[in-house]
C-alpha cells in the first residue's frame, strides 16, 4: 500500500519536472542575450557568427534545442551529455563545467539550510510548546509579536542590520562567510532562520493547543499525571506529527531563500552562483542551477511528503495542505492573540 | 399613500442588507485594534504614495548633491536643484549621492504599493479565472491546469521571479509580470477548492434548474462566496509582493537606481554601512513597517470576513 503510493507519488514527478525544466529553459531562450556573440565578442564577422551559432546549436528549432537540453548535444567544443545525465557543458565564462560548480557549491548551501533548520527548530519549537502552556499569558503575547515581526522582515536587511551590529560594531562575527569556518556561519544561519523559526513557533503553539483540547489528555490529567507529563508524553507527541511536516518543507524553502543570504554574506553556495550567472547571463550556468534548485526542492518535499504518511498512520494518500496552512495558520494564532 | 413599486423596494432592500452587512463586518474589524491601526496606516501610506509629488518632487529626490552625502537626520544642507540654491532640511538625512533619505522612500513607497496592488489584482485575475475554469468544469481541462500549477509550485517563488525578470531583462513591466506569475498558481488553487466545495450545494442545482448560464452560476452565485478567502489571501500577499519587488531590486533585478525603490536603497547602502547606518535603517524599517501592517490587517479580515473562525 505504502510502496503503491510512494511509487506513484514518484512517477507523478516525471511529468513536473519535465514542465519546470521545460519552463526554465523557455525562459533562457527567449532571453535578449545572445551566446554566439558573447563567445565571439561585438567585432566578429557574420560569417564566424553564423558559424558560431551553428557550432553552439543555437540555429536549430527551439524544440530540438530543449530536447538536446536534456539529452545531449554532440559537438567535439560544445557538446553535452544532457541535463538528464547530469552534464551541461561548460559555462560561458568561467569555462568549468556547469555541473562541477553546482555541485562542489550546493554542500554549502545544504550545510547552511541545516543549520538554520536546525536553529528554527531548536529556538521556535520549545517557544511554541511554551506559548501553548500558557496561552494568552504575557509571555505567549511577546512572542506573537517577535513571531509576526519575524514573518514580515526582509531577509536582507536582517542580514545587514546584522552585520552592522555584529560584525562593525561589535567585532564578534565577521561580516563575510566561509562554509570551513564555524564563527563566520552564524550570522548567516540566525539570519536564516528567522522566517521558519517563526513559522515553527507558532505552527507548534497552535498544534499544541488543538491537541490539548482532546478528551483523552483530559483524561490523562483526570488520571492524576504531572502537567509536564501530560504535556511531553501525551500531547507532544501528537502535535508533533504536522511540526514535522512544516520543518521539511521549510528546508525546501530555506534552499531557495539562502540566495539572498549567501550573497550578501558573500557565500560560495548556489544561491550566489545563480545570481552571478545571471548577472553576467551566462546561460548554461543560470540553467543549470534553477533547475538543480527546483529539483531538490520538489525531491525533498516529496520525501517530507512520504514521511508524513509514514509517521502518521492515520494519514493515507491526502496530501497536507501544509503550504496553505502555514501562513493561515500564522496568521490565525495572531488574530486570536490580538482579539484577546 | 403611494406603495413603492416590487423593483424600488428591492433595491432598498439590497442596498439596506447590503450596508447592514458591511456595518456587520466594520464592527468585527474595528474590534481588533492592531488591525484598525494598520489599516490606517496602509491608507495614509497609500495616500502619501499617490501624493508624493507634493511632499518632494521626482526629479528633486534623483538629482545628486554630492556635497551633501551622508548628511545625518535632521542636518540641513544646501542643494542646487535647478539653478537655484535652496536651504533643504533632510528629514532622515542623505545618502551617499547626497540625495534626500525621506523624499527617495516616499517615492520608492509609490512604486511598491503600486507593484503590490497591481501584481496582486492580475494574479488574482488570471489565476482566479484559471482556478474557476478547473474547479466548475473538471475534467481534462482541470487535470491540464492542475499539472501546470503543480509546475509552476516546484520553482520556489523566489526562484520564478528572479528567472522571469532575468529572461525578460530590467524594467517595471517585467517586475510586475514575473511577481505576478509566481503568486498566480496560489489563485487557482484556492479558488479551485473553494469551486469544489461549493458546485455540489443544492443552491447552484437550483440555479442550473432555472436555467442559469454557466457564467452566472460561477459569478453570481460561487464567486460571492468565496471572496473572504481570496480578500484575505489577497491582503497577505500584498505584503509579499512588496517584499519581492524590494529583493529583487535589491539584487539589481528590479527597479534600478537613480530610481528611488527600497529595495534598491538599501542596496546601495551596503556598501556604506560603516559609515552611515541611517541609509540602512531608514528603508528597512518602511518595509518592515508595511508589511507588516498588510499581514495585520490580512489577519484582522479574516476575523471580520469569516465568521466561522470565530470561538
Amino acid at each position: 500500500m505504502m510502496l503503491r503510493y510512494i511509487s506513484k507519488r514518484i512517477l507523478m514527478l516525471v511529468p513536473v519536472l519535465v514542465g519546470v525544466t521545460f519552463l526554465v529553459f523557455s525562459l533562457m531562450y527567449i532571453t535578449p542575450s545572445d551566446p554566439a556573440q558573447m563567445m565571439l565578442g561585438a567585432n566578429a564577422s557574420p560569417a564566424a557568427y553564423a558559424q558560431m551559432r551553428n557550432d553552439m546549436g543555437l540555429d536549430k528549432p527551439f524544440l530540438l534545442q530543449y530536447f538536446h537540453f536534456l539529452f545531449g548535444y554532440k559537438h567535439a567544443i560544445f557538446g553535452y551529455k544532457g541535463l538528464v545525465f547530469g552534464d551541461l557543458g561548460r559555462s560561458y565564462i568561467t569555462n568549468r563545467y556547469v555541473f562541477e560548480l553546482i555541485l562542489s557549491s550546493f554542500p554549502n548551501t545544504a550545510l547552511l539550510a541545516t543549520g538554520a533548520l536546525l536553529m528554527a527548530i531548536m529556538i521556535g519549537v520549545p517557544i511554541g510548546i511554551l506559548s501553548a502552556t500558557m496561552p494568552y499569558s504575557f509571555i505567549d503575547m511577546f512572542f506573537t509579536i517577535i513571531a509576526l515581526l519575524g514573518a514580515s522582515m526582509p531577509t536582507f536587511w536582517v542580514a545587514m542590520v546584522l552585520i552592522y551590529f555584529f560584525a562593525n560594531k561589535l567585532g564578534i562575527f565577521p561580516a563575510m562567510s566561509d562554509p570551513r569556518d564555524f564563527n563566520s556561519l552564524i550570522l548567516p544561519m540566525v539570519t536564516l532562520s528567522l522566517n521558519s523559526m517563526a513559522i515553527l513557533m507558532r505552527m507548534t503553539r497552535s498544534s499544541m493547543l488543538e491537541v490539548m483540547e482532546q478528551d483523552y489528555i483530559r483524561t490523562a490529567r483526570v488520571k492524576g499525571l504531572d502537567e509536564s507529563v501530560v504535556i511531553t508524553k501525551h500531547a507532544l507527541r501528537n502535535a508533533l506529527i504536522p511540526i514535522i511536516t512544516i520543518a521539511g518543507l521549510q528546508f525546501g524553502a530555506l534552499l531557495s531563500g539562502a540566495v539572498l543570504t549567501e550573497k550578501i554574506f558573500a557565500y560560495p553556495g548556489i544561491g550566489s552562483i545563480m545570481v552571478d550567472a545571471i548577472y553576467v547571463k551566462d546561460t548554461p550556468q543560470i540553467l543549470g542551477s534553477i533547475c538543480f534548485i527546483a529539483i531538490i526542492f520538489t525531491l525533498v518535499n516529496l520525501l517530507v511528503d512520504i514521511m508524513y504518511g509514514l509517521i502518521d498512520p492515520r494519514v493515507k494518500e491526502t496530501r497536507p495542505k501544509a503550504k496553505n496552512l502555514k501562513k493561515k495558520e500564522l496568521s490565525n494564532a495572531l488574530a486570536q492573540q490580538i482579539r484577546k | 399613500m403611494r406603495l413603492p413599486n416590487r423593483s424600488e423596494n428591492n433595491a432598498i432592500r439590497a442596498l439596506k442588507r447590503t450596508s447592514h452587512n458591511f456595518y456587520q463586518f466594520w464592527r468585527r474589524f474595528s474590534r481588533n485594534k492592531l488591525a484598525t491601526i494598520s489599516l490606517i496606516f496602509v491608507l495614509v501610506i497609500a495616500l502619501i504614495a499617490i501624493f508624493a509629488d507634493l511632499f518632494y518632487s521626482y526629479d528633486f529626490v534623483t538629482a545628486n548633491s554630492l556635497e551633501n552625502s551622508f548628511l545625518k537626520p535632521g542636518e540641513s544642507g544646501i542643494v542646487y536643484f535647478q539653478d537655484k540654491e535652496i536651504n533643504h532640511k533632510f528629514i532622515l538625512g542623505a545618502d551617499n549621492y547626497g540625495r534626500d533619505i525621506l523624499g527617495r522612500i516616499i517615492h520608492g513607497g509609490r512604486v511598491s504599493m503600486l507593484i503590490g496592488f497591481v501584481a496582486v489584482a492580475f494574479a488574482l485575475t488570471s489565476g482566479g479565472i484559471l482556478g474557476a475554469i478547473a474547479g466548475y468544469k473538471g475534467g481534462w481541462i482541470d487535470t491540464l491546469i492542475m499539472r501546470l500549477t503543480d509546475i509552476l509550485l516546484s520553482i520556489p517563488m523566489i526562484m520564478l521571479s528572479i528567472a522571469i525578470v532575468a529572461a525578460l531583462g530590467n524594467s517595471f513591466i517585467n517586475l510586475l509580470v514575473a511577481i505576478s506569475i509566481s503568486m498566480a498558481p496560489r489563485y487557482v488553487r484556492i479558488v479551485r477548492a473553494s469551486i469544489i466545495t461549493i458546485k455540489d450545494y443544492e443552491y447552484i442545482e437550483a440555479a442550473r434548474c432555472i436555467g442559469a448560464s454557466d457564467m452566472r452560476i460561477v459569478f453570481q452565485h460561487i464567486l460571492i462566496n468565496i471572496t473572504a478567502p481570496i480578500i484575505v489571501q489577497s491582503t497577505l500577499n500584498i505584503g509579499a509582493a512588496i517584499l519581492n519587488t524590494s529583493f529583487l531590486s535589491f539584487l539589481g533585478l528590479g527597479i534600478l537606481p537613480p530610481k528611488p525603490e527600497w529595495g534598491n536603497m538599501l542596496s546601495e547602502a551596503r556598501e556604506f554601512i560603516q559609515y552611515a547606518p541611517h541609509t540602512l535603517f531608514a528603508p528597512g524599517i518602511a518595509i518592515l513597517l508595511t508589511v507588516l501592517a498588510y499581514n495585520l490587517m490580512g489577519d484582522g479580515l479574516r476575523d471580520a470576513l469569516d465568521p466561522k473562525l470565530k470561538r
